[in-house]
Formats: structure tokens, C-alpha cells, sequence
């Protein structure tokens, strides 16, 4: 196993067990104390896990943006009926913003029921897993950022202005309690408005984990969105706009 | 019939008739049309054939060597090796530079390394993914993605492409005709004139396996190159004194 494989799983493991020892850790994977240590120290020094006296916890995603692979494996089956849901929206045809969330990316495998459509997106992932189908990809170009696989900057906005979109799925870090779609880096804030901007509908898809978060960056108040989608059976709560709740 | 047995059985059956459908494979091999897409789908994914909505199409010998350039660990011959590392040598620390698309090139980045603070623009999506992270600022021009190569052209590249200055822009080539280096498409045409023009400094790879062959677009005249990489010297017979035997 590579080792940036064995970081992520490292991480969804304790996602899911909440605590693992260095031990326990070794026998899992089948390598020595050492290269675990080695393997926690990076973790924590990208600030994904707490170290304590004999193993690790979780950190939650706290001043960073987690690695898109870690991500992915967290609420995956919520983030797939949320997909689902999403992608009944799209008609053959359409031209769709695609962002680089891992909720959004979800709908990739629901898009190849679609027809002709031309998706615009400024995730790498997105291209890479929709390379061989037969929509049109145009990536919005811009500076990398790797944690994200994305890109991101004026280059990326420019980008997405040249558009009017019949639909941008954007998924947010966060939805304050006082109804802030929001962010925990500044960079991820321009790409995601300017989409809904030059959208005729504009759709965030959250599930119930990012809801009632409080994340310094706003992107958008749901007020002004045009449809969200959630697994969360209550929030948001007090606002005009459409909920599917899935 | 084993997996492997199938997929040299699809293999040697699209050698004879380049394109066949899901139920054309499943009549000849006798598997189901759900194995098939599954096969397919795996066979695709590694750079085997290009798989598309009814069935699958073989490779022409040209696109086997482009698409296979997913595997970023892909070596190059000694002699591609060698004006990889002579080329990584005209790059400064600090500089500004333009990557074009190529296997050579992505050879290069391994070379890159060693240089500090680069900011590098490309329209390879493929040197995002190759390139170490985190080392040097990269920039990926917009617009739409060849899944051939994982490069993207067209009007947001090119408008991109203006936007930069490029101390040193880095040329590859598919082949060279009356003094000019040719590429396959007016798109990757225009967008190399474009960069061109914003270069302090340009210059060109050209390994003897380009060097042999000629591709339908003419891009930019060699005369405007300022420094030639090449293990073919006797293909360059007016510019003698910018041309670099590594």
C-alpha cells in the first residue's frame, strides 16, 4: 500500500473506531511502530489527528481543508442520495457547474444516464473520473490546490464568467444557524459564488453533518439559492427557499 | 474464461474490427453484456481502449502512446531522459514558465525538484497530477479537456494564456514539417502562438521519434525557437547555433 493511501486510511479508520492505538494501528496495516509514528506525525502536522500518549484521534477538519480522499469516505451514503437527488434535476443537454466537494462529485456516476451535457467544473477529480464518457468537460482552469484536487484564483472566476449555467451544484463546508452557506478557506469562497452568479438555478447539496457549523467564510445565504438538497430531516429551518430532503 | 483470457480475447478482437459493441463482444465471447461493461469499463480505466456508449474502439498506435501517460510513473528512453534533464536545466529559481503537454515534459518534472519557487502555467492537467505538491505554484489554463492527453485548449485557454508572462516557455512537438513544428489540432495551434508571443524565452524538445514525423497542423515556424533539445541535430540544419545535443 502506498503510503498516501495508508494516511487516508488511516484517518477513516479512526473516523469510524474514534481512537486506535499505535498497535493496534501496526497490525492493521502490517508495518512497524515506527513507520506509524512517522505516519501520525504527518497527520498531525497537517492537523487531521490529535496524538496522545499511545495513538490518535480524529481532529475535525478544524483550519485546513482535509485531503478529497478522506473526505469522500465520510457521510458517503448520505452524499450519495443527495447526489441521486441532484442529478434528477439535469436534463440531456444541459450545461452544469460542477464543483470540487466530494457531495457534488457523488453525482458523477448519475451523469452517465445523461445525454450531451457540457459540465463545467474546477475540480481535477472531476475530470479525472469523467474523462472517458461522452459529455464535453471544460475545466475552469486556475492556481492548484492539491489537498482539494482543485483549482481555485481570478484564473478559475474568469472562467466560470464566460458561462450562464443551466444549474451549479455546490456543496459548502457549513450552514450557519443564521442560514450562511460558509467556508473554512478564503480561496474556496470566489470560485463557488461566481457559479452562482451565472446560474440560472442555483442547488446546494449538504448533508445534515454540515449544518448549524459555524465556518468563517460566507459563499451565499440559502435565501438566495434556488433549491437545497439534504439528508437533514429539520435544518435548515425558516427559509423560502425549496428543501429536498432526501 | 478467466479475466485475463477475456481481455486479450477483446483485445485481439478490436485488432481486427476497430470498433465493436457490447452485444457484438458478448456474441463472440459468449459473456454477458454486464461482465463485458464491466471488463470494459476496466480495460478503459488502464489505458487499453476508449470506451464508448454502445461498446468500445480500439486505440490507433498514436493515442496508445499518449493515453498511457496516466501512469505518471512512466519512464522515458535514455535519450527522451537526457533532453528532460538538459531542458529542466534552462529553468531558474523564481522563474515564471509555460509547460506544454507531452510525456516528455511530465518527464521533466521529476527534474523540478531541485528548482525553488517556480510558478508554472500549463495546459496539462497531467503535470497537476505528476508534479510533487505543495513545491512550486501551479497554473492550469481553462477550457476543454482532450481526455487523450488530459489537456485542455480553446478559447478560455488561450484567454488565459495572455494573461502571463512567461520568462521561459517550453515547447513539445508531435512532429516537424518545412520549418515548422506541427501539432495535431488548429486548437493546440493557436494556443501555442499565443503563448509564444508572451515568451522572454522559447524553447523546444524534440526527440528523434518527433523529429521522424509530420502531424496535420503547422504551429509555430523553428526559427522562432531560442534554444532546440534534440538527439536529432541533422533535422535542424538553419538553426545549428540554438541547437542543444544533450
Amino acid at each position: 500500500m502506498l503510503r498516501d493511501e495508508r494516511l487516508d486510511s488511516i484517518l477513516r479508520m479512526l473516523n469510524v473506531k474514534g481512537f486506535a492505538t499505535v498497535p493496534q494501528l501496526c497490525a492493521q496495516f502490517g508495518v512497524s511502530p515506527a513507520t506509524v509514528r512517522r505516519d501520525l506525525e504527518e497527520l498531525s502536522e497537517r492537523r487531521l489527528v490529535h496524538r496522545n500518549r499511545n495513538g490518535a484521534v480524529p481532529y475535525q477538519e478544524h483550519h485546513t481543508e482535509a485531503s478529497v480522499h478522506f473526505r469522500a469516505a465520510v457521510n458517503a451514503k448520505a452524499k450519495e442520495k443527495i447526489a441521486r437527488a441532484a442529478s434528477e434535476l439535469v436534463e440531456d443537454g444541459s450545461l452544469i457547474f460542477i464543483d470540487s466537494s466530494t457531495t457534488v462529485l457523488s453525482m458523477v456516476s448519475f451523469l452517465n444516464e445523461r445525454k450531451n451535457l457540457t459540465i463545467v467544473s474546477n475540480s481535477l477529480m472531476l475530470m479525472t473520473l469523467m474523462k472517458n464518457t461522452c459529455h464535453r468537460l471544460i475545466l475552469t482552469g486556475g492556481e492548484y490546490y492539491a489537498p482539494s484536487h482543485a483549482f481555485y484564483g481570478s484564473l478559475a472566476v474568469e472562467g466560470i464568467e464566460a458561462y450562464n449555467f443551466d444549474y451549479a451544484f455546490i456543496s459548502s463546508v457549513a450552514v450557519t444557524e443564521e442560514g450562511w452557506a460558509a467556508e473554512t478557506l478564503e480561496h474556496s469562497v470566489s470560485v463557488r459564488q461566481a457559479a452562482f452568479g451565472h446560474a440560472r438555478r442555483s442547488v446546494l447539496m449538504c448533508d445534515k453533518s454540515k449544518m448549524n457549523l459555524h465556518r468563517p467564510y460566507n459563499i451565499i445565504h440559502i435565501d438566495s439559492l434556488d433549491q437545497i438538497i439534504t439528508d437533514d430531516p429539520v435544518y435548515p429551518v425558516n427559509t423560502a427557499t425549496p428543501v429536498i430532503r432526501v | 474464461m478467466k479475466k485475463t483470457e477475456r481481455f486479450a480475447a477483446i483485445l485481439s478482437l478490436l485488432n481486427c474490427k476497430k470498433y465493436l459493441s457490447v452485444e457484438e463482444l458478448s456474441g463472440q465471447l459468449f459473456v454477458s453484456a454486464s461482465t463485458l461493461r464491466r471488463d470494459l469499463a476496466e480495460m478503459s480505466r488502464s489505458g487499453y481502449l476508449i470506451r464508448t456508449r454502445g461498446g468500445a474502439m480500439a486505440l490507433t498506435p498514436e493515442e496508445a502512446e499518449e493515453t498511457v501517460i496516466h501512469h505518471p510513473g512512466e519512464t522515458l528512453s535514455a535519450a527522451q531522459d537526457a533532453i528532460a534533464r538538459r531542458a529542466a536545466s534552462l529553468i531558474q529559481d523564481g522563474d515564471m514558465i509555460y509547460l506544454d503537454t507531452s510525456r516528455l515534459i511530465l518527464g521533466m518534472a521529476a527534474y523540478l525538484r531541485e528548482k525553488k519557487r517556480l510558478t508554472i502555467v500549463t495546459n496539462s492537467l497531467q503535470l497537476a497530477l505528476t508534479l510533487p505538491e505543495g513545491r512550486h505554484r501551479l497554473i492550469s489554463l481553462g477550457g476543454e479537456l482532450a481526455a487523450r492527453n488530459m489537456s485542455v485548449t480553446g478559447r478560455l485557454a488561450i484567454a488565459g494564456a495572455e494573461r502571463f508572462n512567461y520568462r521561459l516557455a517550453i515547447f513539445a512537438c508531435s512532429g516537424l514539417s518545412n520549418g515548422y513544428i506541427t501539432c495535431r489540432s488548429a486548437a493546440t495551434a493557436s494556443l501555442m502562438e499565443r503563448v509564444a508571443q508572451r515568451a522572454e524565452r522559447r524553447a523546444l524538445l524534440c526527440p528523434r521519434a518527433k523529429a521522424e514525423r509530420v502531424t496535420a497542423v503547422n504551429a509555430l515556424p523553428v526559427s522562432q525557437m531560442d534554444v532546440i533539445i534534440t538527439d536529432a541535430p541533422e533535422y535542424f540544419p538553419q538553426a545549428q547555433d540554438r541547437v542543444i545535443c544533450p
